[in-house]
């Protein structure tokens, strides 16, 4: 056994040591507009407003300044003091008081003063207080913009106005007297007794810390005052900030607990030269030093813990390992190993000549928890009770050429060493080899006797000590695993590989999937990895530290990264240095030291600010924006539709967190990342109004959402006035086209049927003419040559005479019949006007020669011409009456025969009446008289024909039927 | 005793149907104040012969070869002014019996009267007008509407006017309380003044009677 090296241990010596808390610091050089800050405020916005001593008002987002200087409106870049009521900043200077508001960004200068504005202050209700000069203390109305001097401020140089927790206003003087400020009365508080340093901050009405000569009192009941035990020349300021109470001294910063006990000496080293001009503590608890000549240092209280200060140089971390007794062993090449428990360093192991840690490879702890220490040359060492590290002697059937490159236990407590020939096991009954073709660079036991060895080059899977194959799990490309874990839980191995990312086989389904940058990961060089408590992966990467959460079915459900503004500066990790410890902290060794997450599983971030909108211009046009800005939104010309917006969303604990996601309110899209720099480019925005939802993804239940309107207006062309109005005079022509059409059609329709009855009524009228002509003729022919005979044949017999007249009045008849059929086939017959113009003078040419007087008393009205008769009714009705004059001239000796025509509530009639003999109806026979003719006649015509006659009394004929007009369309 | 002598009334018959023709020469020609001087199958002959057949009365068919029987009246009107025209027709048909009215007619027969009923006829045309059917009275009434001067006074308007309106010559006597005669001598005169309504025989008429 090699002689061990005495090692110096400081072991159960737990040295005092304080936590470094990661802090940030912001100067000129990061974009603070000059290093001497006079006032900080942060806004509704999450922004913090920092006022500077020449270098004006500067906006902080957590990464980034803007800057507001006398060019953007300020009154003077001189500030003196800051403080926010409502949506305004109001800025204190030399010159007067202005205020910017936090929407808009407009400035405003609302009170030039003679004296210098040196401080503002808000009391509980919200009155505006200023001090003016070293003597003035005023009341500015922000409504009328005056200020208003409170005469009974004392005649003492005003050293500060500070309020206490319930918002009560004090002023202390340099008289060391503390006034409370009611409305415009001050009244004598408290008079700070000792001289010296002197300060105070303000409780409640009762009572008050006061630092006094170096010595912090607390004052309960004001006339009561006991001393803390601070006692101290160097600290010359107090204020609260938070919970907590400060005592501030040039180079010197102290916090108090609850009890007033001195907390943590913080950073003293980082802010000398750094005189502290006041501190401020944010909503999501981030502490702000403001300097007077250093800028600020922002104390963003994350969950990581730096170990940096345990090394002068620097530790370059690449192993850690905890111990049973959670005893963290992190080791550099340079310093050895340090040991630390409870965050406090209770002993090293270091470097030495005789024992160089440029060849450790790890640390491990066998089945008692003792503490073995492997190096490359040396091998295998433990670490006893005396704090020596003792050699232990290669196994017994260690091959010959093997080097060994890591020690293990498995889970029999069996000694397993990665080799250059294969992985080694250091069985209890036997030792043996499970050979590789190259030098295993890590091991991952799956089950007993079950292990995958990861070689330069290739996995491995060996059972009860023989390889077999995997399916899907045994790449056929060279990768370069550096760690590799085995999640009993849910039966699947992990294996880092150094370009390609994270793998991950699943046992149960012979899945194998891999994980990159695509998957969301911020690198796939992938140095170190390890399983949680709760089965969650770490990696570390050159980018700094991921938690992944994967599902039982192997997909993320989520992700989280640590980076820089998470408080881990050491970005870049080292292989075999990423461990969670029994309370689920996370211990990351990289090239700049140690640190430990604390806190990182449930961690939330409870305050989230909601995004703004920074800025926004046109994209191709250098117009002004503002002439077309409403409360809401834009609303601009459809020709001016692209634009250039860039939000922000403020977190000054995490701000690499806050990333934005946008999408169109209400059409369809899912949310989309905002690019890094928060700029969004919308082009060709559609006519119509849009709503922009803008998100912070720390927004869970998307109750924090900013919208912004934009309505591009359409051209007149496609406005719903003129569109509207287009589809009316459309329609309107449509309408008009369509009637014009259906009434040319319907005019042509019924110009064609008109012209058809036209050609009908002329084809039939012109062979009923022809006819007639033709047999008209012939019957007048036989009519005169009769009537000649007759005349000739004066002196014949009765006989021939009877026969000769009987021809003559057929002739004569058929002449007329056919005159009237004829008469009936004309158009104009069907109109009852017509008829009985027809009738009435039929029954004038037969009665002009008889002794009977004709007469027809009725006339023809308009009416009557537009009674329409179903064509052949006229034919009948000539016929009946025909019949019926012809029996008055023959039979009935009247006197008078009247004809008549009427029309009355759709019924027409015609009548005829004499005066004659009449006669007894039923004494008739059938067929005498006509009248069974006319009866039949009538029914023909569906006309109620109506006889009524008694003897000496004459006789009346009368037809009557509803008319309707057979020839309507 | 002293004897009046009155000439027979001279008549021209111009009718294409020959039998017609011949049977209404033959019943003319048993009246002993009528004389047959002449008869026609056509106006053209007819009108050559005018100035020497000398018409008192000529009966005319309508519907004739080579000239129609209203261009015939036309012509023999102008030629012979006081020559008494009968239409005697198949046709009733109203508006061609119109046009042969206005033409100069002052009557019209349908050609199936009986030997009597032609007599009749003549008798009361060589008196006054032929019965006027209401018919013809209602275009007769739209003619001289179309007339700014209507020259019918206003008994004949009043006669014309019932008459078109569908009254019995009777009735109209009655309305009017007037005689049947006077009713017909309206309806004369209707005919002669429906003859002047046509401008250009009134023209001519005025020329030939110097009015203008």
């Amino acid at each position: 056994m090699r002689t061990l090296q005495f090692i110096l241990l400081l072991f159960f010596v737990e040295t005092a040591w304080s936590q470094r808390v990661y802090y940030e610091h912001y100067g000129v050089q990061d974009g603070l507009g000059q290093s001497q800050v006079s006032a900080m405020v942060q806004d509704h916005h999450g922004f913090m407003w920092v006022g500077t001593r020449g270098g004006g008002l500067c906006r902080f987002d957590g990464q980034h300044f803007r800057n507001f200087k006398k060019e953007n409106g300020l009154i003077s870049n001189e500030i003196n003091d800051l403080v926010i009521l409502g949506d305004n900043l109001y800025i204190a200077s030399p010159k007067g008081l202005s205020k910017l508001n936090l929407n808009t960004y407009q400035t405003e200068n609302l009170y030039s003063s003679k004296e210098s504005v040196m401080s503002l202050s808000l009391n509980k209700r919200n009155k505006l207080y200023l001090v003016e000069g070293y003597y003035t203390l005023s009341v500015f109305d922000t409504e009328k913009k005056v200020s208003k001097a409170i005469s009974s401020t004392p005649k003492e140089p005003i050293r500060s106005l500070k309020t206490d927790k319930n918002g009560e206003l004090y002023l202390l003087t340099f008289f060391q007297n503390i006034f409370l400020v009611s409305d415009t009365t001050l009244t004598k508080e408290h008079g700070i007794k000792e001289k010296g340093n002197f300060d105070f901050v303000p409780v409640t009405r009762d009572s008050l810390y006061t630092l006094e000569a170096g010595k912090l009192y607390l004052n309960h009941p004001l006339s009561k005052r006991k001393s803390v035990l601070i006692n101290s020349e160097e600290h010359g300021f107090l204020q609260s900030a938070g919970e907590e109470l400060y005592l501030i001294g040039h180079e010197k910063l102290t916090v108090l607990n609850d009890r007033l006990e001195p907390q943590k000496d913080l950073f003293t080293a980082d802010i000398k030269q750094s005189p502290i001009r006041l501190l401020l503590k944010d909503k999501e608890n981030v502490l702000w030093i403001a300097t007077n000549g250093n800028g600020f240092f922002k104390v963003p209280s994350v969950p990581v813990i730096s170990f940096n200060n345990l090394s002068k140089g620097g530790m370059v971390i690449y192993n850690i390992a905890i111990s049973p007794e959670a005893i963290v062993y992190a080791t550099s090449y340079n310093e050895g190993t340090v040991l630390i428990k409870n965050n406090k360093l209770i002993g090293r192991v270091p470097s030495t000549k005789e024992l160089d840690f440029e060849y450790f490879r790890n640390v491990v702890f066998d089945p008692q928890g003792r503490p073995h220490f492997f190096f490359r040359r040396y091998g295998e060492f433990i670490l006893n009770q005396r704090g020596q590290l003792e050699k232990v002697a290669k196994p017994a059937k260690w091959p010959e050429k093997a080097a060994g490159v890591t020690l293990r236990y498995n889970s029999k407590g069996e000694k397993m060493y990665d080799t250059s020939e294969g992985l080694f096991i250091a069985s209890q009954d036997s030792d043996y080899l499970l050979p590789t073709a190259s030098m295993v660079n890590s091991t991952a036991e799956i089950a007993p006797d079950f292990y995958a060895v990861f070689t330069l080059d290739s996995l491995y899977f060996f059972k009860h000590g023989k390889a077999v194959l995997v399916p899907n799990a045994q790449m056929d490309k060279s990768h370069y695993i550096l760690q590799s874990a085995y999640d009993k839980k849910e039966n699947r191995l992990f294996w880092a590989e150094l370009e390609t990312g994270l793998y991950l086989y699943d046992f149960d389904t012979s899945e194998l999937l891999n994980f990159d940058t695509e998957d969301g990961l911020h690198s796939q060089l992938i140095y170190n990895l390890t399983i949680d408590q709760n089965n969650d992966i770490w990696i570390g990467s050159e980018k700094g530290i991921e938690k992944i959460q994967f599902s039982s079915a192997n997909k993320i459900l989520s992700k989280k990264y640590y980076g820089k503004h998470e408080g881990f500066t050491g970005l870049e990790t080292n292989s075999n240095s990423l461990i969670a410890d029994d309370k689920n902290n996370v211990w990351i060794g990289s090239i700049y030291g140690l640190f430990e997450l604390v806190d990182s599983l449930e961690e939330v971030n409870e305050v989230v600010y909601a995004p703004v909108l920074d800025q926004k211009s046109f994209l191709f046009d250098t117009l002004l924006l503002s002439d077309y800005e409403t409360e809401k939104g834009l609303v601009l010309p459809y020709k001016l539709n692209s634009l250039s917006l860039s939000f922000k969303a403020v977190s000054q604990k995490y701000p690499n967190r806050a990333i934005l996601y946008y999408r169109w309110k209400g059409e369809g899209h899912s949310w989309n990342e905002v690019p890094e720099n928060g700029s969004l480019f919308l082009t060709n925005i559609d006519i119509g109004e849009h709503v922009l939802q803008i998100k912070n993804v720390l927004d869970l239940d998307e109750s924090k959402l900013l919208e912004y309107s934009i309505h591009i207006k359409p051209p007149f062309y496609r406005t719903w006035w003129f569109m509207g109005l287009s589809v009316l005079i459309l329609a309107f022509l449509v309408y008009r086209y369509q009637r014009w059409s259906a009434e040319r059609k319907i005019s042509e329709a019924l110009r064609l049927r008109e012209l058809k009855e036209q050609a009908e009524n002329e084809i039939r009228q012109q062979l009923g003419q022809d006819f007639h002509d033709e047999v008209g003729n012939r019957l007048a022919s036989i009519s005169t040559q009769t009537g000649v005979l007759n005349l000739k044949m004066k002196n014949s017999g009765a006989e021939e005479k009877k026969i000769l007249n009987q021809i003559q009045l057929n002739a004569r008849k058929l002449y007329s019949d056919t005159k009237d059929f004829i008469w009936t086939i004309n158009p104009e017959s069907n109109i009852f006007s017509e008829i009985a113009m027809y009738i009435k003078d039929m029954g004038e040419k037969l009665f002009q020669y008889s002794e009977q007087d004709f007469l027809c008393n009725s006339e023809i009205t308009s009416e009557m011409q537009d009674v329409i008769l179903k064509s052949g009714d006229s034919m009948q009705l000539i016929m009946i009456f025909k019949e019926a004059m012809t029996n008055v001239l023959k039979h009935s000796k009247a006197s008078k025969v009247e004809f008549g025509f009427s029309i009355k509530k759709g019924s027409w009639t015609l009548f005829l009446r004499d005066n004659g003999v009449g006669y007894m109806i039923n004494s008739i026979e059938n067929g005498r008289y006509g009248l069974t003719n006319m009866e039949t006649r009538s029914e023909k015509i569906k006309a109620d024909l109506k006889m009524t006659s008694s003897v000496g009394e004459g006789t009346e004929i009368r037809i009557k039927k509803a008319y309707k007009n057979d020839t309507d369309i | 005793m002293i004897q009046t002598y009155k000439p027979l009334t001279r008549v021209v018959l111009i009718e294409d149907n020959n039998d017609v023709r011949e049977g209404f020469k033959e019943i003319i020609g048993t009246h002993a104040e009528y004389v047959v001087v002449n008869d026609y199958p056509s106006c053209v002959p007819a009108l050559k012969k005018l100035s020497s057949d000398k018409p008192d009365l000529v009966i005319i068919d309508l519907e004739m070869p080579e000239m129609h029987g209203i261009e015939g009246i036309k012509r023999i009107k102008k030629a012979r002014p006081k020559t008494v025209i009968l239409v005697v027709s198949v046709h009733e048909d109203s508006k061609m019996v119109f046009d042969a009215l206005v033409a100069g007619a002052m009557g019209y027969l349908t050609k199936d009267t009986d030997p009597e009923g032609l007599l009749k006829a003549l008798d009361e045309l060589m008196k006054g007008g032929a019965p006027m059917s209401s018919k013809i009275a209602s275009l007769v009434v739209k003619s001289f509407q179309r007339s700014q001067d209507t020259p019918l006074s206003e008994r004949e308007t009043e006669v014309l006017a019932l008459l078109s309106k569908g009254k019995t010559y009777h009735s109209i006597a009655d309305d009017l309380f007037i005689s049947m005669e006077t009713v017909k001598t309206h309806i004369r005169n209707i005919y002669q003044k429906l003859h002047v309504n046509n401008k250009t025989d009134a023209l001519i008429v005025a020329e030939k009677d110097n009015l203008i």
